[in-house]
């Protein structure tokens, strides 16, 4: 079974889903015994209240265990109260009934405890029973599936492009007032030095012929970072006035982008805690930006950015991502651009597709830190994170025992070849490990415009991602 | 080639894993003595001078001096908090060498399926 098939993910699906039930049904007797607990405490607390009220009380002894005879009770305010660990005292009901209190407050606590880690537990397994539907029905929502590295090097991507951003504005003014500054840009091959006082065609061969020479990947990378810059270009028009200079900082933002990407995916457990603080402030207008651009039926996934979201909720790093896309505007100009991208990138998936299974070596800890999360509701911190990672280490030992590695991902082939549809969120193809390219799912030619009764259909409900991918509705 | 490399590297990963799971069963059951431990001191701190202590030792109930529990319990208490410290490292340590090996059996399978990937188009 390849590790990217359908086929693969439902049945790691499966044992996730039984090892949540086995959770949740430890987690019920825990809860049930904590409660029995409680009951009897609050009944021992009730007779010692009402013992030394007489000084002989007349009752039925149990003589073993089906026999009584009639005794008295008599020293009735003297008892002997466990006090845990082998330990007893002999006290007076009153301290009796105050050392009972405060034992009951520590087991209230611990089934309020036991009932929140019940609630989440549940919570889960309801995740994992709609994803096991969905995945049976495939109908009405997509799921987006990606590495946690190609997510996590995309956010990278996302927070270098802001601080760009600024840098690119800065350079704006720079080339304003006409100084001769030198960029140093990395390219595949090395690092060059673009004067920027280069003019617009000569940088614009450069581009090319370094887009020539690079691999399929690389020019898929650029083609994907051209869309990325656009879409940043875009909002900083929005917000400042257009400069002359806007292709030669492009230019040298994509490549600037393509190295923080290269570098960015080494560092991918670092970087995403800050990255996914960035990304949430990102969330917001992507949230907005997906309502506006609903309507638009133009099917161009590729101009959309992307958010990786916080922590994975099944196993194996499944990401779902909250994809924005671009006005309709832009979305033609890059579809010419971006063909060739495509048809090389196509290529390229087919070859990279062995190296799908690394991408699961940095899903591991950010699983455990995601169920870790999940579990965590209340300040009961050890219990928690031991049960949480056991469960963790259990359901990831029963899918790594299934041979493969823990990489859900799903088959670009399925992915490419799938309905002609305009469908607004971005499938990742995740088969390149190194290369940061969300792969455009469908392509609707040019010519042909999309059919809008398709467009209801395919539209993925945002509830779902949400569930998939955030936590807490934002 | 690369088989049998990775049959035995899936072992020893699993083998790590049963382990990390046995050390968070003993440190969950660490962690309800220490609570029981605390509230038992706590609860005999609370108590009068003259009040009779008794501790049970095996079907029987030793009288104990109120002094001579207190000790006792702390010294217990210490006692399970250097073996929580124990399984706590021990914990980390497993954890790392569990990382470890997850990444070499993920390099394995990759190369594998790289083996596959190569041979089935010249196949």
């Amino acid at each position: 079974m390849a590790v990217d098939s359908p086929a693969f993910i439902d049945s790691a699906l499966k044992v996730y889903h039984v090892e949540v039930h086995r959770a949740i049904k430890a987690q019920e007797e825990q809860l049930s015994q904590l409660c029995s607990a409680r009951d009897q405490l609050q009944q021992t607390m009730q007779t010692l209240a009402e013992l030394p009220d007489r000084l002989r009380h007349t009752a039925m002894i149990p003589l073993g265990k089906h026999a009584f005879f009639p005794g008295h009770l008599t020293r009735t305010n003297e008892v002997m109260v466990h006090l845990g660990d082998q330990y007893f005292v002999e006290t007076t009901a009153a301290a009796a009934r105050g050392i009972l209190q405060r034992k009951l407050d520590v087991v209230s606590t611990g089934v309020s405890r036991a009932e929140q880690q019940l609630q989440a537990l549940r919570a889960r397994l309801d995740v994992t029973q709609s994803s096991l539907r969905d995945d049976t029905t495939d109908g009405e929502a997509t799921e987006i599936r990606s590495s946690l590295e190609e997510s996590d090097a995309l956010l990278a991507s996302a927070a270098s492009k802001r601080k760009q951003a600024a840098a690119a504005a800065r350079q704006r003014q720079q080339q304003q007032h006409g100084q001769g500054v030198v960029s140093r840009v990395r390219t595949a091959s090395g690092y060059s030095y673009t004067p920027l006082g280069l003019s617009e065609g000569q940088q614009q061969q450069q581009q090319q012929q370094q887009q020539q020479q690079q691999d399929p990947e690389d020019a898929a990378l650029q083609a994907r970072l051209e869309e990325l810059i656009r879409l940043e270009e875009q909002q900083q028009q929005a917000d400042e006035q257009e400069a002359p200079c806007d292709q030669q900082q492009q230019q040298q933002q994509q490549q600037q982008q393509l190295a923080s990407i290269q570098e960015g995916e080494e560092e991918d457990d670092r970087e995403e805690p800050a990255a996914a603080a960035d990304s949430k402030a990102r969330v917001h207008p992507a949230a907005q930006h997906l309502q506006q651009l609903e309507e638009q039926t133009d099917s161009d996934d590729e101009d959309a950015q992307q958010h990786g979201l916080q922590p994975p909720q099944q196993q194996g790093g499944v990401v779902s991502q909250v994809v924005e896309r671009q006005p309709k505007a832009q979305q033609q100009q890059q579809q010419q651009q971006q063909q060739e991208g495509r048809q090389q990138q196509e290529k390229a998936a087919a070859a990279g597709r062995i190296a799908a299974g690394t991408a699961a070596a940095p899903s591991r800890p950010p699983l455990k830190s995601a169920l870790k999360k999940g579990f965590l509701t209340s300040p009961s911190k050890p219990k928690a994170s031991s049960s949480s990672s056991s469960t963790s280490s259990s359901s990831s030992s029963t899918t790594s025992g299934s041979g493969s590695s823990s990489g859900p991902q799903r088959s670009s082939a399925t992915a490419f070849t799938g309905a002609v549809v305009e469908r607004p969120v971005l499938a990742v193809d995740d088969s390149k490990r190194d290369a940061v390219v969300p792969a455009v799912v469908e392509r609707v030619p040019l010519a042909a415009p999309p059919p809008a009764s398709t467009s209801s259909a395919s539209r993925p409900s945002k509830f779902k991602l949400r569930r998939m991918g955030l936590e807490t509705p934002e | 080639m690369a088989d049998p490399q990775l049959a035995e590297a899936v072992q020893t990963f699993k083998a790590l894993q049963q382990e990390l799971q046995a050390n968070a069963q003993t440190r969950q059951q660490l962690i309800s003595q220490i609570n029981e431990t605390e509230m038992v001191k706590e609860e005999l701190e609370r108590l009068d001078e003259d009040s009779t202590v008794y501790k049970q030792i095996g079907p029987a109930m030793i009288k104990q001096d109120l002094v001579e529990a207190q000790t006792n319990v702390s010294k217990r208490l210490e006692f399970i908090q250097g073996e929580m410290r124990r399984v706590c490292d021990k914990h980390v340590a497993l954890e790392a060498k569990a990382k470890e090996q997850q990444a070499l059996v993920m390099k394995l399978q990759a190369k594998q399926q790289q083996q596959q990937g190569t041979a089935q188009p010249a196949a």
